[in-house]
């Protein structure tokens, strides 16, 4: 899809556009997977005195509503929600260190990995796309995690979400043993943990005491987004 | 967003084509994407050796020969006779074998299916597969008590706007029969013709049942198109029956119908059915010999009418369920046999038509599913040029199901796709691709590959569900049929194409004792 647009690309100067045009056109191009057009947008509000906080809510958050919609309905398809994710990468590599000057925060940090003994990555993958697409910061610690791995990244990057993920019946009752330790460390109440795979299900969530399970990638950012938002308001 | 892709809401500035208005635009015009087409090539499915198939052909030969086809009519004898075929005293009608060999080699091997809307005109014959409806249906599942009742007339035109909106419904046969006017015949045939000309866009067939009527129902077709004698020159509308009865007889009021057809010029669309094990023998390969002969004997009439003519050759096997002698639809030996029949009409190059999906479930339950899928899926396979996948039709072919319709047309997407069959270049091998993916991110999902082919490679059902068993079960549990139910709702009560014109229908209305009322043929009609 993204090629046929760029086949059909009209010439047009995101410069020349006012303010509400670019922004109109900037969700058009976040949901065509137009990373540099994002990435050019991104910077010509800048130059134009926006805010980082500003560009992150107006241009690139709600652009990636529309596309939450439209993958939602059916209209878009995972490769396609893909390649808008990286779009928003590219807006989110300007922004980032703009938004940590200005103390902003950011729509928050995850750090995810597919548990000790499972290699099995693709859905880890995608949940982790899909979060840096709504803006997420992702720290993805690959598959195999050890608990400590696990403990070791949460140290460093202090993030507000833990995932973990498996495929097979026989890896997912790891993810308690990692619950535990954060829960002997003193971590566990300073984390969203969220689990997800084919496998597991709700009970399973209650079981070993994770906060939230998710059956797939968008859920997992619809999931993500509305709590962090809930340990926010609490927090203030 | 804009509602025009091209431009901005705000300013008339130039847009770059994109966003979400122009992606849902897209996505709208065919929710299978590119991925399969009508008339694609089949074929590859031959139940029948080189060395059955000649064999069965002598054995039709020998039949039409030695035995003949009883109570030919005196249309048939006029044009018969003259050419060689002999009039028994028992009154049957035998055909030479060099007769028949001839009129196999004029009869007509392909034609222009012609449709109300020319974007939906296509050629039949060769290996290109289309599916249709059909069916004498003369009962409904209510849409609101879902128990059976009688088919109306106002069905008929449901039915009609239902198909032209399933995009894997190529042509609308009529599926059922107007039980509300069947006590007086005219007043049907005229009535069902209209209600079809309303109710879609696709080519169309009628099942009339007396000759006197097809004149008739051409004036109101001139009518609709402002000119005498246009439809002839375009016709958009086939008429057919079942001209013989088995074993070996005509059928007097279908056999002249035939014959009608074929001195106006028009495409014959018949059905000849016999019964293995009642109407035909037991033997599989017996009622293949006895319905070709008897599909050859509808060939060789209108074709001594008009040579050259084409006629959709209606080979239609049927079987019997011998514990009870009732006609049985869904059987392994029903799709074993049609696709045999199908492989037998493309060697000789006919216009292939077969039927399929005949469940003899009665409703759009499990057996239904599998019923349609095999025989569907066989006749495909086999290269039937057009099938009649009897979409929503249910109970042995005698129960009409609008969510059976909206279910079937999932089915015949995928089995679309079957007849596709795999690509297999260079570039579809993908060396490179999994090189690179292997090298590089460790997964195909954003690899450009995939987003290429993610609609041109695959199919995805309309309603067809692929959610994860927790979705499902947190979303009311829905089967397929509740959700194929809901879309006939949403696809019937608002959708009500002005395909004949308000002045018209005026017209057609003096002229035409015409039964459907326009208030039921607009919104707020109470029915949906």
């Amino acid at each position: 899809m993204t090629q046929e647009v760029n086949e059909t690309e009209e010439d047009i100067i995101l410069a020349e556009l006012a303010d509400d045009e670019l922004v109109e056109q900037m969700h058009d191009d976040l949901y065509d997977g137009l990373a540099d057009e994002i990435a050019e947008g991104t910077q010509i509000l800048l130059d134009r005195d926006w805010g980082p906080d500003k560009v992150l809510e107006k241009a690139l958050v709600s652009g990636m509503n529309i596309v939450g919609v439209d993958f939602r309905d059916g209209i878009l398809f995972i490769p396609e929600v893909l390649q808008t994710a990286n779009a928003m990468k590219a807006g989110m590599a300007i922004l980032s260190p703009l938004l940590a000057e200005i103390g902003a925060e950011p729509v928050g940090k995850m750090v995810i990995g597919t548990v000790k003994g499972d290699i099995h990555d693709i859905g880890k993958n995608l949940a982790g796309m899909m979060m840096e697409g709504a803006g997420f910061e992702v720290i993805d610690l690959g598959v195999n995690t050890l608990v400590e791995d696990y403990i070791t990244a949460l140290n460093e990057h202090k993030p507000d979400i833990l995932g973990m993920s498996a495929l097979l019946t026989t890896t997912m009752p790891y993810m308690k043993v990692v619950i535990d330790e954060l829960k002997s460390q003193g971590m566990r109440d300073d984390l969203i943990v969220m689990v997800g795979g084919a496998p597991l299900n709700e009970e399973f969530r209650k079981a070993i005491g994770a906060d939230t399970y998710c059956r797939d990638a968008a859920t997992a950012v619809e999931v993500a987004k509305k709590m962090v938002g809930e340990r926010r308001a609490i927090a203030t | 967003m804009s509602e025009s892709p091209n431009f901005s809401p705000t300013a008339g500035t130039y847009r770059r084509e994109g966003g979400s208005a122009a992606r849902r635009a897209r996505r709208k015009l065919s929710c299978t994407g590119n991925a399969v087409q009508p008339g694609m090539h089949s074929g590859s499915y031959k139940p029948l050796s080189e060395r059955d198939i000649q064999r069965i052909h002598d054995t039709a030969l020998d039949i039409l020969t030695k035995i003949g086809i009883g109570d030919p009519l005196p249309e048939i004898l006029h044009y018969a006779l003259p050419k060689g075929c002999i009039l028994g005293e028992d009154n049957r009608l035998r055909f030479p074998r060099s007769l028949i060999e001839d009129l196999i080699a004029i009869s007509a091997k392909q034609y222009m299916l012609y449709a109300p809307d020319p974007r939906n005109d296509f050629e039949v014959g060769g290996e290109r597969v289309y599916f249709t409806s059909a069916g004498e249906a003369v009962s409904i599942l209510d849409y609101d008590t879902q128990k059976f009742r009688p088919t109306k007339l106002v069905d008929l035109y449901d039915a009609a706007r239902l198909a032209d909106q399933l995009e894997h419904i190529h042509s609308f046969g009529q599926p059922f029969i107007a039980a509300d006017y069947s006590h007086d015949l005219y007043i049907h045939d005229i009535n069902i013709a209209y209600a079809e000309l309303a109710g879609t866009s696709k080519s169309f067939a009628l099942g009339i049942a007396m000759v006197a009527h097809i004149e008739p129902i051409i004036a109101l077709f001139d009518t609709y198109l402002g000119e005498e004698g246009a439809f002839l020159k375009r016709p958009f509308c086939t008429f057919g029956g079942c001209p013989i009865v088995s074993p070996l007889r005509f059928g007097k009021e279908n056999a002249e119908v035939l014959v009608k057809v074929a001195e106006l010029g028009l495409v014959g669309d018949i059905a000849v059915a016999p019964q293995a094990g009642a109407t035909a023998p037991a033997a599989l390969a017996g009622t293949l010999a006895q319905s070709f002969a008897e599909t050859l004997a509808c060939m060789a009439v209108v074709n001594l009418v008009k040579p050259g003519s084409a006629i959709n050759f209606g080979m239609w096997p049927f079987i019997s369920d011998l514990r009870t002698g009732a006609f049985t639809g869904g059987s392994g030996e029903e799709a074993l046999i049609m696709a045999a029949a199908a492989q037998l009409c493309n060697h000789y190059g006919f216009i292939t038509s077969v039927a399929s999906g005949m469940t003899d479930a009665k409703t759009m339950d499990a057996q239904a599913g599998y019923e349609k899928a095999i025989t569907t899926t066989a006749a495909a396979l086999a290269g039937g040029n057009l099938i009649s996948t009897y979409p929503g039709i249910v109970g042995s072919l005698l129960g009409q199901s609008f969510e059976g319709m909206v279910i079937d047309n999932d089915m015949l997407g995928n089995i679309q796709r079957l007849v596709r069959g795999i690509e297999v270049t260079d570039e579809t091998l993908s060396f490179s691709v999994i090189e690179d993916t292997v090298f590089g991110s460790g997964h195909y999902l954003n690899h450009p590959q995939t987003l290429k082919l993610m609609q041109s490679e695959y199919v995805y059902p309309d309603i067809g569900d692929r959610r994860t068993t927790g979705d499902w079960q947190d979303n009311g549990q829905e089967t397929i049929y509740q959700l194929a139910h809901d879309k006939v709702k949403s696809l019937l009560s608002g959708y009500y194409p002005e395909y004949i014109k308000p002045d018209t229908d005026s017209r057609i209305r003096e002229h035409f004792p015409i039964k459907l009322e326009l208030e039921d043929m607009q919104v707020g009609n109470g029915r949906w």
